[in-house]
């Protein structure tokens, strides 16, 4: 199993911004755009270095109104796609 | 270098192309534009932009399209200029005669192609996925992809953005001249 990854913070390369509730990003090492849909959206804003793993699962889980192991399980998901 | 003091090159033109659209790329971006796989063309004065990749039907518009002014039938460029964006041709594409110079811009139209002609707005996310999708080269530099982000965006609050669904007839004209 994979360790918590500890107040995860965005890297400061990629461009964003949220549009109709949705993340919209460049990653400038690939020159791709990538749009997030609302959970993953609601993910991205919280990493912003204040955040542990586990207060961002139970803020998504209130958010969304889905179980915490459940949102546990989206948020490590989400986040090990970004590393 | 002919009469005219225009330089003319002949033969293998791609990678001195691809080159230069790499670096006019990077140019706009820090000049609020950006290049987009796009036909252009002046109608009553405006620019209309018609955005798609390869095989889209970005040549077959300015076929249907005689008499409009052609901006470029493959590249166009795009530039912030105050509260508004201007449409600019490019040495980029196969059209024998460009305008040179800008036009304000008027509307974007993504292109699709159909058996009917369709006309559909598109909201803010739509239209900067779809804007994004084909602006050529995004940068490799987080503050200048920032940027283009910024311009891009602005793009679509101040510019009409739209599906263009067209059969390979001038049928489309009636539901541009309507707007």
């Amino acid at each position: 199993m994979s360790k918590e990854v500890v107040n995860p913070i965005r890297n400061g390369q990629v461009a964003w911004r949220i549009i109709e509730g949705r993340a919209l990003l460049i990653t400038p090492w690939d020159s791709m755009m990538h749009a997030l849909n609302e959970a993953a959206t609601a993910i991205w804003q919280y990493l912003d270095g204040s955040c542990k793993e586990s207060d961002i699962a139970a803020a998504i889980a209130e958010q969304f109104d889905v179980p915490l192991a459940e949102a546990e399980s989206d948020v490590r998901g989400f986040l090990q796609e970004l590393l | 270098m002919d009469q005219s003091g225009d330089l003319v090159l002949r033969g293998s033109f791609w990678p001195l192309e691809r080159a230069l659209k790499v670096c006019m790329s990077l140019i706009m971006a820090h000049k609020d534009g950006f290049l987009l796989h796009a036909s252009g063309l002046i109608y009553r004065g405006f620019g209309l932009v018609f955005s798609g990749r390869s095989g889209s039907g970005k040549t077959t518009i300015t076929g249907l399209s005689r008499t409009c002014p052609i901006l470029s039938d493959d590249i166009v460029a795009i530039r912030r200029r105050g509260e508004t964006f201007l449409a600019f041709g490019t040495p980029f594409g196969g059209a024998e005669e460009i305008v040179h110079g800008g036009a304000q811009m008027k509307a974007c139209f993504s292109l699709k192609k159909g058996k009917h002609p369709l006309l559909t707005a598109l909201a803010s996310l739509s239209a900067l996925k779809d804007l994004l999708k084909n602006i050529l080269s995004l940068p490799q530099n987080g503050p200048t992809a920032g940027r283009l982000l910024e311009t891009a965006r602005e793009f679509t609050r101040r510019i009409e953005c739209y599906v263009l669904t067209f059969p390979p007839d001038p049928s489309f004209w009636k539901l541009i001249e309507a707007l």
